[in-house]
């Protein structure tokens, strides 16, 4: 008989940190799943990290309208007691709250259901029927529809002209260890001579040495449709479906980080991020051209600072016709943000939370004013103190030779002045709740916002009532950027999407500005060829701003007009739309309210 | 109970031009290059060490720079701000 191996029981965690409760099992497997980094793959029926589930409700309307729940059909009739049968699909981080819904007497994993049609162009008015009477171009044309994301399929019938050929006028993969061209210096660059000559060929991809990844339905594919295609293949066009698409394989390669499932796959390089945007306008020259950028993280001063978010506000205000319309980030239920004030007379705490089972590495950033001083001590979850670290100091805990720990209480950043206490925890890191013990130094109160960094394999949280606000995304905070938070368009009253982040930025602007359709989104799915997979996420409603505003500028170019990036955003902020989200002013989650491609087009005119 | 954690030494964290990002570099990783974002005080000035990569304007820049260019850069009075590649 073979040696015995100990095996470790790792508690399950529910969404506020505390215990499950009674469920079923299967749903109980995918959140234990969930908890050791193992995302759930998209079925024909579900989205990635998503679950079909069959629900006994006592309030129909309700379970309909929860933002968290794809509501599929009623089964039978009610029952004596008034309880209904209903199907659905249940992000599986979002497993444990939809159960604990007062209204919810029970959920199992379920039989998968069908898809949804889109709702977009209707929602948002950029039909070519909705746009004002005398609109001269209605589809985008002559505009350059720029995507920076992860993997395009060239190949799919959307992206494609009646003669079959690509409206991809230029792709660059930056991944690729080929030499560029001219100063952009690195990566492969795919002309659309090329990608025309690899689509004659019975397997493109291998022609052309470019492919999306064959394990998904592909993101940036998803998203170039939703801004850009023309529904050749699926029936259903995007927003602008006569664009020309300019598509950057963003890399991941330069993140100075290590260490085995430390960086997952849908992460791209902020350097690499702000080349491709100066490679999309330099290649869109003259032309009108808007740019959609579905990426994003957490860690960051989160007042536009940031040197990427400082040269996407150069580049849109370098030249007219120029816009960057930036998704506003999933984490508004992530428990990923705190604020407070530390006061003079006594230590102020913050408790992180690690989940058994993490397996991912875990960063806080904690930002302050410059003028003020505060110390930090680690506690470690087992409550001894790992210690304190003064202004201006930094540490590093190590076992072996191994990073465990590192931390940095940094003074007087460069781009905005404030200070900020920096934590990393290797994977090696003990899990459980880390206390951050801050203190003023100088006995005068300080206000401080805490973040912590996105991790998809293994999200660690803050403990206690979460505090939602500024959980827009870390690049999402720019001066001249366009930020958009999502909802749902499939049900009559456009609810919030559950995810959407919220504003405002640290310095109080009021990001994002506008909201679109990015719930249950059906558009195209790669290596299908006509093909549609469903998707969710502030990803989704980004494209749809992006192909609002390509209508604009082609209407614009169409009476020779030119826009500046401060035109394009006060139109967009002046032609939202209202109830939702209620009252006049700005809302932190539908911004300004949601978009208006008919009164985008509109706003073109002299 | 398992073994304390407790930091191995506690240093100055220089104050400096780096935009605020901890990395968890150790010394011997001094060489290696990374892509970083640069912004400076004089229109075309590029620090020594640093490699242009793609120019945004007269004053800001990516490039490629070793750990040692960039420490350097960070006590010249000509750049106003390195920042290194985050996730995004």
């Amino acid at each position: 008989m073979n040696a015995t191996t100990d095996y470790e029981f790792t508690p399950l965690i529910g969404i506020d940190g505390s215990a499950t409760r009674s469920m079923d099992p299967r749903l109980q497997h995918a959140m234990a799943m969930r908890q050791h980094g193992e995302l759930k793959r998209a079925s024909s029926s579900t989205s990635a990290g998503e679950i079909a589930v069959i629900a006994k409700v006592t309030d129909l309307a309700a379970w309909q309208r929860q933002s968290d729940v794809l509501a599929g059909p009623v089964i039978g009739a009610s029952a004596a007691d008034g309880s209904i049968l209903v199907t659905g699909r249940v992000p599986v981080a979002r497993i444990d709250a939809v159960r604990s819904l007062p209204f919810v007497l029970s959920m199992k994993a379920a039989q998968r259901l069908s898809r949804q049609l889109t709702a977009t162009p209707g929602e948002i008015l950029s039909r070519a029927s909705d746009l004002p009477a005398g609109t001269k171009v209605k589809s985008g044309k002559g505009v350059i529809v720029g995507v920076v994301d992860f993997g395009c399929d060239v190949a799919h019938q959307n992206l494609r002209k009646p003669t079959g050929k690509t409206r991809v006028l230029k792709l660059w993969d930056q991944n690729t260890n080929a030499s560029g061209e001219g100063s952009f210096a690195y990566g492969q660059m795919y002309t659309a001579a090329r990608i025309n000559a690899a689509l004659t060929q019975s397997d493109p991809y291998v022609a052309l040495g470019y492919g999306p990844d064959p394990a998904g339905p592909a993101h940036g594919t998803h998203v170039t449709d939703i801004a850009a295609g023309n529904g050749r293949g699926t029936g259903a066009a995007g927003v602008a479906p006569a664009a020309d698409v300019l598509f950057v394989e963003v890399a991941s390669s330069d993140v100075p980080w290590s260490g085995t499932d430390v960086i997952g796959k849908n992460f791209g390089d902020s350097v690499q991020l702000l080349e491709a945007l100066a490679w999309i306008f330099e290649t869109a020259g003259a032309k009108p051209c808007v740019i959609n950028v579905s990426l994003g993280t957490n860690g960051g001063p989160h007042d536009g600072s940031t040197l990427v978010e400082q040269g996407i506000d150069r580049l849109v205000t370098q030249a007219p016709n120029r816009a960057v319309v930036i998704a506003a980030s999933n984490s508004f239920a992530d428990g990923i943000h705190t604020a407070g004030t530390v006061s003079g007379s006594g230590p102020h705490d913050v408790v992180w939370s690690v989940a058994p089972g993490d397996r991912t590495q875990n960063e806080f950033e904690l930002w302050y004013a410059g003028a003020k001083r505060l110390s930090v001590e680690v506690i470690a979850p087992d409550g001894r103190s790992v210690g304190t670290l003064a202004p201006g100091t930094s540490g590093t805990v190590s076992n072996q030779g191994q990073v465990v720990l590192f931390a940095a209480n940094r003074l007087g950043d460069p781009n905005n002045g404030d200070n900020m206490i920096g934590i990393f925890l290797s994977p090696s890191a003990p899990a459980g709740s880390w206390k951050l013990r801050l203190s003023s130094t100088d006995n005068t109160a300080v206000a401080f916002h805490a973040w912590i960094e996105r991790d998809d394999s293994g999200q660690s949280t803050f403990a206690g009532t979460p505090d939602n606000s500024h959980t827009i995304g870390s690049i999402s905070c720019g001066q001249h950027s366009i930020v958009v938070g999502s909802y749902d368009a499939h049900v009559p009253t456009k609810d919030l999407s559950w995810f959407s982040s919220a504003g405002p930025t640290r310095d109080g602007r009021e990001k994002p500005e506008i909201s679109a359709p990015g719930h249950n989104v059906v558009a195209a799915r790669s290596r299908s060829g006509n093909g549609t997979t469903r998707m969710s996420g502030t990803s989704m409603a980004a494209p749809t701003v992006t192909g609002a505003i390509a209508l604009m500028l082609a209407e614009a170019k169409a009476r020779k007009r030119s826009l500046t990036i401060d035109q394009i955003r006060a139109a967009v902020i002046a032609e939202a739309r209202k109830a939702p989200p209620a009252g006049p002013g700005w809302d932190p989650r539908y911004g300004n309210g949601r978009i208006s491609a008919a009164g985008l087009v509109k706003q073109a005119r002299p | 109970m398992g073994k304390r954690l407790t930091f191995d030494s506690i240093e100055p964290e220089p104050s400096g031009r780096q935009e605020l990002s901890p990395s968890g570099d150790t010394p011997n990783q001094s060489r290696r290059r990374s892509r970083v974002i640069v912004k400076v005080v004089d229109a075309g000035y590029v620090p020594e060490g640093f490699e242009l990569a793609i120019r945004i304007d007269p004053t800001m820049f990516t490039a490629l720079a070793s750990n040692d260019s960039i420490a350097a850069a960070s006590i010249d009075s000509r750049v106003i701000s390195v920042a290194r590649s985050r996730r995004v």
